[in-house]
């Protein structure tokens, strides 16, 4: 959170930093744009990402091949059933040529963790990961460890019918900024991917098109996007209207409003423009509101609770009927 | 963090739930206070308005205030009401109740004498009544009852459209108490509160479902004001309160039943002729004072199914024998109205019995009001060759038709002198007497004996009324039977009706309509062997019988009592009269308001009028509505320029979403558009679009131009034909939709 907040980059800086990432990741991801583009944006707007989808699909390959395009300490989580908090954390060893216990730090100190499967660890274990996101700090042993700056968990999962798997907690769901799903490429994608990966891994090809100092550059300029009063109302009436909704049961919170206006000032820096425009908010509220929020309707088909599939039809609703105030930008 | 926002979430909507009951309850009072109004036509003066809103006031801000803290809707209607009666209370018996406002069994007696004080005062008084406090306290009764059937509709039954219901009764009130039938800018003015109602208390999504039903009400307005008169025309004379009373005498009352402001329905009868005079009493008693009905006591063993032969009547004179139908609406008394000279009645309720020398009819215990019956008739209809001839030796006992007061002031007696002579026949004497009145320069005044002080029919006044040349039927029937008898005439006056006004014409029948504008006394004058002969002295009024015509008349012009279709005639007079308007009387504003044709003519000017102006309401709105967005743009309001780029579009027809992004909606635009916008078109929208953002969202405003809104807004109405401009312009969608502070 205390990114350095050094000035922002120029238009085409900017741009062509994007551009790389871009066209670095969909080397190894082929035909998922969309997706590529709002890890970008969760990526610039410092968010945490849940990658959501059944095995296979290149969730994990996303997930590298963002730590790869950025010159950073990168660590990676295989998440299984019998994962401790300490193996996330990190533990306290007894040194014996200094007689102290000595502070091991675990895969969370880097700039970008990736956690594999992170469905598959006891609902303990996720949670040791919930300080460390919000707060990007750890505490072993009542000492509290600063993590790296930036700190971004890039997670995947999956769905939640698949055996094995825990579903994650309300509270870390909320952590995550925006969740997304790869589907299934099409078929010249696939076969495109069959002959690249015929030889050699693609990953690794993948060499740093920013560094980590860069990454922060960027992320500052996002930050610098502007956000007009029109706006910020926009973002709220719709988080507001998830939370009166009859088929909502726990609409979206106001750290999801935080997260939906953040991610808006990415894309729209992504897109060029350094302010925010409503059409930000609409491309990105079930991304960013939808893994948060339950439906009335639950029957215990957990499918519909995780999926999100009718609760995105409903923010889509929730969308389509909230006004857009227009009125002249605040100064 | 999510507890504060909820309540403050929930504080918000609270505040507008509020604002929302107010705005409703306050147009309700606003629509019921216009179409109140409409009452002014039949009261007096407008304090009583104040009372009234004071208790609809007080109905719909108790509902409103008790609803604001409880939702539940029907108890708010009863606080509603209780709040209504708590100001009856403290408006009309405060002493009465504990505290001032819980009424007591008192309050309850009180109330019962307002309502009664209140009945007895709308009883005797004439419209416009003086509003006395028991029509004050009748009138918020129906307030209360109004303003509690709004709030129901409004609040309870949420059926805002329902409140045209209680608005109706309060509009048609004065229809059912007045001739003249209602305001018709009342009227209009109530259909623009009635819409304001619907588009307040309507939900916003249901504004468009309200529409049809705000045309339906505004065209209803205006012709149900028209329509009304012309569907019930019999209704609408005297159908309100007050009575004709003929008393001992009815020449003592004619005066004050000539100039009531709104005619009473008297009665109606089905003729197989024409129309006839009817006659209620014959005064031959004349004195000082008066004319009076002599002493003769009513054969008591006259049965009214046969009747003697008329006085005088001689085997050799023609005569018509005729019959009537008469139903007799709202004259009270002791006399029954029947035509000259009646042979038999069949059809009466109680013992009736005729005078033998009057031929008039009269009851001891019994009514006339109410009465229906048939009345067969012998009309006498002598040659002016008998009338000239008749002897001049009178039957024993008719000296008593020839005395005349030794006060009469002596120029009666001169002018009889002088206007007759040169004139043989006794019955040449008489025309002489009646054209000397009806044609000469007498004028007919109802107001100038009053004024003038020598109102009334006995010989003190007829000194006055022939210098002054000026007075109403009472006296050219007095001074013309007076003069007759200062001849040696035997006469009396005789008081009834002329034959009203045509209302409906069957292949064999047709039926008039009398009023008290119909009252009437004319002389009789008696000629040996022929009988008592009808004479029509007073100027502008009906017409004597054909034989009782000057020679000089128009022997073309026929008969009115035979079959002319208007049988009063409307010959020149003081005053311009209206067709079928009331030329007994000279027409003073009420007289004017309450003729038939007045109110049927003026409705129709104020339809054609009015129905083009208010179906262009909604085009006016968009286009004012347009003209102040155009305003705000040119003062830096950018956001306007979208909302009306926007609402023309859906004014054209296009589907966009109102709540969609200005992109979004553009992109749609752009293309359903492109091959009607064109290149420029599409980079006139797409610069707007760019101006709009930046100004709305970006930290860098820029200003749109007028001309640039002006310019996509014209490429948006190239791009449908002149039938989809058309309907734009006539019926725009988004004339009524929400604010624009909504976006």
């Amino acid at each position: 959170m205390d990114a350095p907040t050094s000035g922002s980059l120029p238009d085409d800086v900017f741009h062509d930093h994007c551009a790389a990432i871009v066209r670095s990741i969909s080397t190894v991801i082929d035909g998922k744009t969309e997706a590529v583009r709002l890890a970008l944006t969760v990526l610039l707007a410092e968010g945490h990402l849940l990658i959501e989808d059944v095995p296979g699909v290149g969730k994990t390959m996303l997930a590298r091949a963002l730590a790869r395009t950025v010159d950073s300490t990168v660590s990676r989580v295989q998440f299984t059933p019998d994962l401790l908090p300490a193996d996330i954390t990190g533990v306290s060893v007894y040194n014996q040529n200094t007689r102290e216990f000595e502070f091991k730090k675990g895969p969370v100190f880097a700039n970008i963790v990736i956690g594999d499967e992170i469905n598959r660890a006891s609902p303990k274990t996720q949670s040791a990961l919930l300080e460390c996101m919000a707060e990007s700090s750890v505490t072993v042993d009542g000492t509290t460890y600063e993590l790296e700056s930036p700190f971004i968990v890039v997670a995947t999962q999956n769905p939640i019918e698949m055996e094995g798997t825990y579903p994650l907690p309300e509270a870390q769901r909320d952590r995550f900024m925006a969740r997304i799903s790869m589907g299934y490429p099409d078929a010249a994608a696939e076969l495109a991917m069959l002959r690249s990966r015929e030889l050699t891994s693609p990953l690794d090809a993948l060499t740093p098109v920013v560094s980590v100092s860069q990454l922060r550059e960027l992320i500052a300029t996002v930050r610098r996007v502007f956000v007009s009063t029109a706006v910020e109302e926009y973002a709220v009436a719709i988080a507001q209207a998830t939370r009166r909704d009859r088929e909502v049961r726990v609409g979206a919170s106001p750290r999801a409003t935080l997260h939906l206006v953040r991610a808006a000032k990415a894309r729209a820096a992504i897109d060029g423009r350094d302010f925010v425009l409503p059409d930000d908010i609409d491309a990105l509220a079930v991304t960013v509101l939808a893994h948060r929020m339950i439906p009335a309707r639950h029957t215990g088909d957990t499918s519909a609770l995780l999926s999100g599939h009718s609760i995105a039809d409903v923010i889509e609703r929730i969308v389509a009927e909230t006004p857009v105030p227009v009125h002249a930008a605040a100064s | 963090m999510s507890t504060t926002e909820a309540a403050r979430v929930a504080s918000v909507a609270k505040h507008y739930r509020r604002v929302r009951l107010w705005s409703i309850a306050g147009v309700l009072a606003l629509a019921t206070g216009v179409a109140a109004s409409s009452l002014g036509a039949v009261l007096a003066e407008g304090a009583w308005w104040f009372p009234f809103m004071a208790v609809v006031v007080a109905v719909l801000a108790s509902g409103a205030a008790f609803r604001s803290v409880n939702s539940r809707a029907w108890l708010g209607s009863v606080v509603a009401a209780a709040g209504g009666l708590v100001s009856l209370v403290l408006m009309f018996a405060p002493q009465t109740a504990t505290l001032g406002i819980i009424p007591t069994g008192d309050t309850a007696s009180r109330f019962g004498e307002l309502v009664t004080q209140g009945q007895a005062s709308i009883a005797v008084q004439r419209f416009p009544a003086d509003a006395f406090v028991g029509i004050v306290f009748l009138i918020c009764l129906g307030a209360l009852a109004v303003a509690v059937a709004m709030d129901v509709a409004a609040f309870v039954l949420q059926k805002p459209a329902l409140t045209a219901i209680p608005l109706t009764i309060l509009l048609l009130v004065p229809s059912f108490v007045r001739t003249e039938l209602h305001d018709a800018f009342v009227f209009a003015a109530t259909a623009i509160a009635y819409v304001a109602v619907l588009l307040v208390a309507s939900s916003q999504k249901n504004t468009r479902s309200a529409w049809p039903l705000i045309s339906a009400a505004l065209v209803l307005s205006l012709i149900v004001p028209v329509v009304l008169p012309s569907a019930e025309p019999a209704e609408q004379l005297g159908s309100g309160q007050g009575l004709i009373s003929t008393g001992v005498n009815p020449i003592i009352n004619l005066s004050t039943d000539l100039r009531r402001g709104i005619p009473l329905r008297a009665l109606t009868y089905a003729s197989e002729g024409g129309g006839e005079y009817l006659r209620v009493a014959a005064l031959d008693v004349f004195s000082e004072d008066t004319w009076e009905p002599s002493e003769n006591e009513p054969t008591a063993a006259g049965s009214v199914t046969e009747f003697p032969i008329a006085p005088g009547l001689s085997d050799e004179v023609p005569r018509e024998e005729k019959v009537l139908q008469v139903e007799i609406d709202r004259i009270r008394g002791k006399l029954l109205p029947v035509p000259y000279a009646t042979a038999n009645i069949s059809g009466l309720e109680g013992d009736w019995s005729w005078e033998p020398d009057g031929l008039t009819v009269s009851t001891d215990d019994s009514n006339s009001r109410g009465q229906n019956y048939e009345v067969a008739f012998v009309s006498p209809a002598p040659s002016v060759e008998q009338l000239e001839a008749a002897p001049t030796t009178l039957p024993d006992g008719f000296e008593r038709y020839l005395e005349l007061p030794e006060t009469l002031p002596s120029i009666v007696t001169e002018t009889a002198d002088a206007v007759t002579r040169g004139e043989t026949t006794r019955f040449d004497q008489a025309l002489a007497l009646q054209s000397f009145f009806a044609d000469g320069d007498f004028t007919y005044s109802e107001d100038a004996p009053v004024a003038e002080e020598y109102d009334g029919s006995g010989a003190g006044v007829l000194g006055e009324f022939l210098t002054a040349k000026s007075g109403y039927c009472v006296h050219f029937a007095s001074a013309m039977a007076a003069m007759a008898r200062s001849l040696e005439i035997p006469s009396r006056v005789v008081v009834g009706f002329t034959p009203g006004e045509r209302i409906a014409d069957d292949s064999d029948e047709r039926r008039f309509l009398v009023s008290t504008d119909n009252l009437h006394a004319w002389p009789e004058l008696y000629f040996p062997t022929i009988g008592w002969i009808r004479f029509e002295p007073t100027v502008s009024v009906g017409s004597a019988p054909r034989f009782a015509q000057s020679v000089e008349d128009d022997p073309n012009t026929p008969d009115v009592d035979e079959s002319q279709p208007e049988p009063v005639a409307t010959p020149t007079s003081t005053s311009p009269a209206t067709p079928g308007a009331r030329p007994d009387l000279p027409l003073d504003e009420d007289s004017s308001a309450a003729t038939p044709n007045g109110v049927e003519i003026s409705p129709w000017w104020w339809l054609v009028l009015a129905l083009p102006v208010l179906l262009l309401i909604p085009a006016l709105v968009r286009v004012t509505r347009r003209a102040l967005r155009l305003a705000a743009v040119r003062r830096g309001e950018t956001g306007t320029a979208w909302r009306e780029v926007r609402d023309t579009a859906i004014d054209l027809g296009y589907p966009l979403s109102a709540t969609a992004t200005p992109r979004q909606q553009f992109e749609h635009l752009a293309e359903h558009l492109a091959e009607h916008l064109g290149d420029s078109g599409t980079s006139a929208l797409s610069s707007l679009l760019g101006q709009v953002e930046a100004s709305a969202f970006s930290p860098r405003p820029e200003t749109v131009r007028a001309g640039a809104v002006t310019n996509v807004l014209a490429a948006l109405r190239a791009s449908v034909g002149w039938r989809g401009q058309l309907r734009a312009a006539l019926a725009p969608r988004t004339a009524f939709s929400p604010r624009d502070r909504r976006g």
